[in-house]
């Protein structure tokens, strides 16, 4: 088993190869470099983040900088309470003002890197936008194809009717 | 990728000197057909979004497409372990004591709905989920439901508009219903052409056969015929919890709402109960059914223990009752034989494939609604009849007993009645039951030294335990005062 290590910057290399050097214990904030670093001890090549751009690789990084002091949830916190609301601190939801594709690409991110926090957020405001929209309002925001045919869309209305106001 | 082939890295940037790269507000952004898009999330991302989401809400995102859609109506959603143990938890029909106001604020506006139709009264009923309250005569505003005098419980997590939505749609439940070879095969009573009686006109079949019979879908009739029992039996889950306080909240079996329903409405819970919440634990292995562990229960879609428990005392002393008055004779053969006289809602078993035994298994189709209605109405009939004839006393106050709020008339005869029914009968099982007077929330009163007393405020009903339940619930009450003492 590797000892631990009192390093205290890693680098972290995106899949575009931009090497970013950034304080351990911010880079720790992903469950997954964490991980990786407990196991390996002193690590002093870049670390690859293979599914994740500089672009992405930055935001996440300032990200995990404004909540490096945030406490870190249990391992097994009650999945309850994350999911049960979808507000999002104001920091938060000015940092998730970007456009679409970076917004999802950072989700997709904090899901590879393993940082709950920021996926919850994430999540949070993807469901946000879809709050009182209708369908055709969704489609329009997110550049979703209607791909049903007339008679399924009659089906899934029929299946709908429940949740119509009563 | 070896070394070499590596690019080499652009550039070392520290992370002090980063800038926020804030793009376009995402609403106004218009799309790269390339660009990643919600629907290159994982399943596992898009469940995520689904549970945050009001039930409309869910509803009008799962609409937009194929891929939205087969998500939301995915079993995977169902299957999702993590998002199962929630529901299931959710489900449990224990009364939650004071639920947190975000819990009801989301609960409220499904749950006090239009669910649901009375047997009893034939008017269409609110189904309260957990006891989140009445509604108001104007039909707005909710009262929360709180439980006097116990601490709040844990364990009741959100998920509502999850759960709520498998148990909307009936999915899960008309899945399991679709996976029983005995429920999803109609067979048609008819009345024996000798005997006279109902039965099921057809040969005994295999195991193996059954699985080859035609399956044919449910009608919408039948559909809400099921479905409403499965509400009913929901309800009459968490009304059979009492409730007795000595530092934590102990639960006590009460038998009083199963006594008052009627035999009809006692088979058909048994039957869904049988059929789908413990049949479902077998695994089926070349052509029949493997048992599991006793009463392991792989998804529950809800906690019947108690509701079993209660159901297979009550329809056992029913099915005697009603035998010793109607000789089982007749028409009410059918309703005589094996199941479900020997009726065990606690354990399961292995119920052979007679069609005379599995006759009650057809009381929710179409094709056998008027003989099985005609049954029943004879049934109530000759038990009235007998109610007001009888030369036994100890009848006609258990059959009193058997009606709605005549548990509260007859609760002082209720013990003596059931002993000499005891002596009278064959009957092995014990039947030791007591009826006390608790709150209008099913909560018991102690007297100073720790014994049981009825309860005189406003409001109160009676509820009908069993002795021995009552004496445990009595001497932990005193064992918690002496401790308290000390």
């Amino acid at each position: 088993m590797a000892t631990p290590s009192t390093q205290a910057t890693v680098k972290l290399q995106s899949n575009d190869n931009v090497v970013i050097e950034v304080e351990r214990a911010i880079a720790e904030r992903s469950v997954l470099i964490k991980n990786m670093l407990e196991d390996c001890g002193e690590v002093t090549d870049a670390i690859p983040i293979s599914n994740v751009n500089e672009s992405i690789l930055r935001k996440v990084i300032e990200w995990c900088e404004h909540h490096k002091n945030d406490p870190v949830a249990a391992e097994n916190e009650n999945d309850d309470s994350r999911k049960k609301t979808t507000d999002i601190d104001e920091w938060d939801q000015k940092f998730m003002n970007v456009d679409q594709e970076m917004l999802f690409e950072i989700i997709l991110a904090a899901n590879f890197l393993d940082i709950k926090p920021l996926l919850d957020t994430g999540c949070k405001t993807v469901a946000n936008m879809i709050k009182g929209k209708s369908p055709e309002e969704i489609r329009k925001l997110f550049n979703i194809q209607n791909d049903f045919t007339p008679e399924e869309e009659e089906q899934i209305r029929r299946e709908n009717e429940w949740a119509e106001d009563r | 990728m070896n070394e070499d082939s590596k690019p080499a890295p652009r550039s070392i940037v520290s992370t002090s000197s980063m800038t926020n790269s804030a793009g376009q507000r995402h609403e106004e952004s218009i799309m790269d057909p390339n660009a990643t898009s919600i629907q290159d999330l994982p399943l596992e991302l898009w469940v995520d979004i689904y549970l945050r989401l009001p039930d409309r809400d869910a509803v009008a995102l799962s609409t937009t497409c194929k891929q939205a859609r087969a998500i939301y109506d995915s079993d995977l959603r169902i299957g999702f372990q993590s998002v199962w143990a929630q529901a299931s938890r959710l489900l449990d029909m224990r009364r939650p004591g004071n639920l947190p106001t975000w819990k009801v604020e989301s609960l409220q506006r499904h749950m006090l709905s239009k669910r649901w139709k009375d047997h009893k009264t034939g008017g269409v009923r609110y189904f309260d989920w957990f006891g989140v309250g009445e509604e108001s005569k104007d039909g707005t505003d909710v009262e929360e439901w709180v439980l006097e005098g116990l601490p709040k419980q844990s364990g009741y997590s959100n998920q509502g508009s999850f759960a709520k939505r498998i148990f909307e749609q009936q999915r899960l439940f008309f899945k399991r219903v679709a996976e029983r070879p005995i429920l999803d095969v109609k067979l048609p009573i008819r009345p024996d052409p000798v005997e006279g009686h109902l039965c099921i006109p057809a040969k005994k079949i295999s195991a193996i056969d059954r699985w080859r019979l035609p399956r044919v879908s449910l009608t919408t009739s039948e559909k809400d015929r099921l479905v409403n029992v499965l509400y009913r039996m929901m309800l009459l889950e968490m009304d059979t919890s009492s409730f007795a306080c000595f530092g934590k909240v102990s639960h006590i079996l009460n038998y009083a709402p199963l006594m008052e329903i009627s035999f009809c409405e006692s088979l058909e819970i048994a039957v869904l109960l049988k059929s789908i919440f413990l049949e479902s634990t077998q695994d089926r292995t070349e052509g029949r059914y493997m048992h599991r562990k006793k009463n392991e229960i792989r998804q529950p879609i809800f906690n019947t223990s108690r509701l079993r428990s209660a159901l297979t005392s009550i329809l056992t002393i029913k099915s005697r009752l009603y035998g010793h008055i109607l000789d089982r004779q007749g028409p009410f053969t059918i309703l005589s034989l094996g199941y479900p006289y020997n009726l065990n809602l606690s354990q399961l078993e292995w119920c052979s494939w007679s069609p005379a035994v599995c006759a009650t298994r057809g009381m929710f189709w179409d094709i056998n609604k008027a003989d099985f209605d005609l049954l029943f109405e004879l049934l109530e009939t000759t038990i009235s009849l007998s109610r007001l004839t009888s030369q036994f006393t100890f009848v006609k106050a258990l059959l009193s007993c058997f009606t709605p709020g005549g548990i509260s008339n007859y609760h002082k005869v209720l013990s003596p009645a059931l002993e000499v029914l005891r002596l009278a009968s064959d009957i092995k099982m014990k039947l030791d039951f007591i009826a006390v007077r608790v709150s209008n929330e099913g909560v018991l009163c102690f007297d100073e030294d720790g014994d049981v007393i009825d309860d005189d405020s406003v409001g109160g009903r009676w509820d009908v335990f069993r002795k021995r339940d009552l004496q445990k619930v009595q001497l932990d009450r005193r064992r918690y005062l002496a401790r308290d003492e000390v």
